[in-house]
């Protein structure tokens, strides 16, 4: 057969090809009919055996890089990823997530101890003798956190001041938690790094404002979002050491391998975190600084650590056995 | 293929259909571009956010609300942008399309919602220390042109291009075909070795006329001899690209030639032949 005649002789099929990737490229191969899905594939083959004729003949770089194309797309189509549904959302934070979290929890232990330890050391101190506070936040920090919390509460003025603060804290805490989690590439020593200085700040913070008596304010305050907040960094924290472990240690794979293969998971513990900080936002911005009394604030707050704890131990359980 | 990968920006990818796909990969130019297109797109979408917020929050009466919805769409840019378009669009973003690049598994299939999150929050890392320190060396560094995010999601930046099928030989109208003499030496020039002259035609105006010259006499020179003395004054070796043409000519659209048993192709050179060795 020469170039010629297979031109034309093959040309008919190729545009028919093309007509269906174009289709395909707009909806999706899942939209076709089965007559159209057998002959997408039929037409598939035929292409990719063409490519394979026009290489072994050397007929030419235009018609190969043509062809090479049609089979690029069709390769696309044809071996997509399942398209994302709205149910996998639901599905990712109600299952999925606490029980990738369960099943890397010695990670989760570790991020707990480097977010728990520098900062009670850091609060003791500090508690003991508040001047050391200025040693690690400067002296106009402390001073406005605590006016913040001299301050009487009262209810939400109208002015949107809680979306102001959702915005701030979805903008602020979402971004430092996933820092958190991608630094860990770099041998994990930035998750290290994040987790240690947020919990030295958070510490001093505590202990300075224990110090001078505004306890009940500000743990009346922390406690409620605290649940999903301070979870959610552990977990950020959890997923970068995960990924620096996974360079550190690649066990017998490449560390490129390694890091490959538990990528996946990383980021998809990062992703429950974020999801986990968005709530924090709402329940900081809109909750803690309401005007409700202290009493009513703990005894929430306390039912959503509960509903937090319970929510990575067993959310997610029973789906393994059906 | 037990032979060294060549050092090119191909990236070749075997298929469950047993055929090698080659796919262009991006190099950092197009993608510094594609970024920067995309950082001014998220740089307007702002302003033009902020914009329609000053003119609706008067009617609000929320101004904390707006500076909120403000910050939540910043933190969307700012961590959501690559991630959203890359996983829903294709694996493309505005300037990524403009530019014509995809980022695509390196199996070359479609990237689905995690690797696209993967690549995009570790881009937080390939930033550092400025001015995307680390993704630049690591780009320059590994074969397949990837940064950090893409190392770890799997993924590769290719350049698509949609080459179209000629059909006309536009090049060939103005060549006159070898007198008939030329055909009378038996020597009928084999089928591959015409794919070379077409592939050779094609490339030629991206060459400087004396380097085509150079090139062709590779060719011209022993297919000149084979079809022997045909009344042309060594056009083959005088002027080797014209002479290839003319052959092309003459053995493609004259009906009663007709390209007969291989022949060893006469020319090993790169810039002939093409990839010929898969």
């Amino acid at each position: 057969m020469t170039k010629a005649r297979f031109l034309k002789e093959r040309r008919t099929s190729w545009q028919r090809f093309e007509q269906l990737l174009l289709k395909a490229e707009r909806a999706r191969v899942s939209r076709f009919s089965g007559a159209e899905v057998s002959e997408f594939s039929r037409l598939f083959r035929e292409v990719c055996y063409d490519l394979a004729t026009v290489r072994s003949r050397d007929w030419g770089r235009d018609i190969e890089g043509y062809l090479n194309d049609l089979v690029v797309r069709g390769h696309n189509g044809f071996y997509r990823a399942p398209p994302g549904r709205p149910r996998a959302i639901t599905r990712f934070l109600f299952s999925e997530f606490p029980r990738l979290l369960r099943s890397n929890v010695a990670y989760f232990w570790v991020a707990l101890a480097l977010f728990c330890i520098p900062g009670a050391i850091g609060g003791v101190v500090v508690g003991r003798n508040p001047s050391f506070a200025e040693r690690i936040l400067p002296a106009e920090a402390l001073s406005q956190m605590e006016a913040m919390y001299s301050d009487s509460l009262e209810d939400g003025d109208g002015t949107g001041a809680e979306g102001l603060m959702t915005g701030f804290y979805v903008y602020n805490n979402v971004g430092i938690a996933f820092r958190c989690y991608a630094t860990g590439i770099l041998f994990g020593v930035g998750t290290v790094f994040f987790l240690v200085t947020n919990s030295l700040v958070i510490g001093t913070i505590t202990g300075y404002l224990v110090a001078q008596g505004h306890s009940e304010r500000f743990f009346s305050f922390v406690i409620s979002h605290g649940a999903f907040e301070l979870t959610a960094i552990v977990v950020a924290g959890a997923a970068g050491l995960l990924l620096g472990h996974s360079i550190v240690h690649p066990g017998p794979n490449t560390r490129l391998e390694s890091l490959k293969r538990r990528g996946l998971d990383s980021v998809r513990l990062a992703a429950g975190a974020g999801a986990m900080l968005a709530v924090a936002a709402l329940i900081e911005a809109f909750w803690s600084p309401s005007g409700v009394s202290s009493a009513m604030k703990f005894a929430v707050g306390s039912l959503l650590w509960i509903l937090v704890i319970s929510y990575l131990a067993f959310a997610g359980r029973d789906a393994r056995t059906t | 293929m037990p032979a060294p990968a060549p050092v090119d920006t191909l990236a070749r990818i075997e298929t469950p259909e047993n055929v090698w796909l080659t796919f262009r990969l991006a190099g950092l130019p197009s993608r510094m571009l594609a970024y920067t297109l995309d950082l001014s797109f998220r740089a307007i979408f702002l302003v033009a956010m902020s914009v329609v917020i000053s003119i609706l929050s008067p009617f609000l009466s929320f101004s904390g609300l707006s500076a909120g919805v403000f910050l939540v769409l910043m933190f969307l840019l700012e961590w959501g942008y690559g991630t959203i378009f890359e996983a829903f669009w294709g694996g493309k973003t505005p300037g990524k399309h403009i530019l014509k690049l995809r980022v695509v598994k390196t199996g070359g299939c479609a990237i689905s919602f995690y690797d696209s999150m993967l690549r995009n929050l570790l881009r937080a890392v390939d930033v550092l220390p400025f001015f995307y320190g680390v993704g630049l060396v690591s780009v320059l560094l590994t074969r397949r042109m990837q940064r950090l995010g893409d190392l770890v999601a799997g993924t590769i930046v290719v350049r698509e291009k949609r080459p179209r099928l000629h059909e006309a030989r536009a090049w060939l109208r103005d060549v006159a075909p070898l007198p008939r003499p030329a055909l009378l030496s038996g020597y009928r020039v084999p089928e591959r070795t015409l794919a070379l002259i077409d592939s050779f035609a094609r490339r030629r105006s991206e060459m400087h006329s004396a380097r085509a010259d150079e090139v062709a006499s590779i060719l011209a020179t022993p297919l000149g001899e084979r079809l022997g003395p045909v009344g042309l004054e060594d056009q083959h070796l005088r002027e080797p690209s014209e002479f290839l043409l003319r052959v092309l000519k003459t053995y493609t659209e004259t009906p009663a030639v007709q390209p007969s048993q291989p022949v060893a192709s006469p020319s090993t050179d790169g810039e002939v032949s093409g990839r010929g060795s898969w």
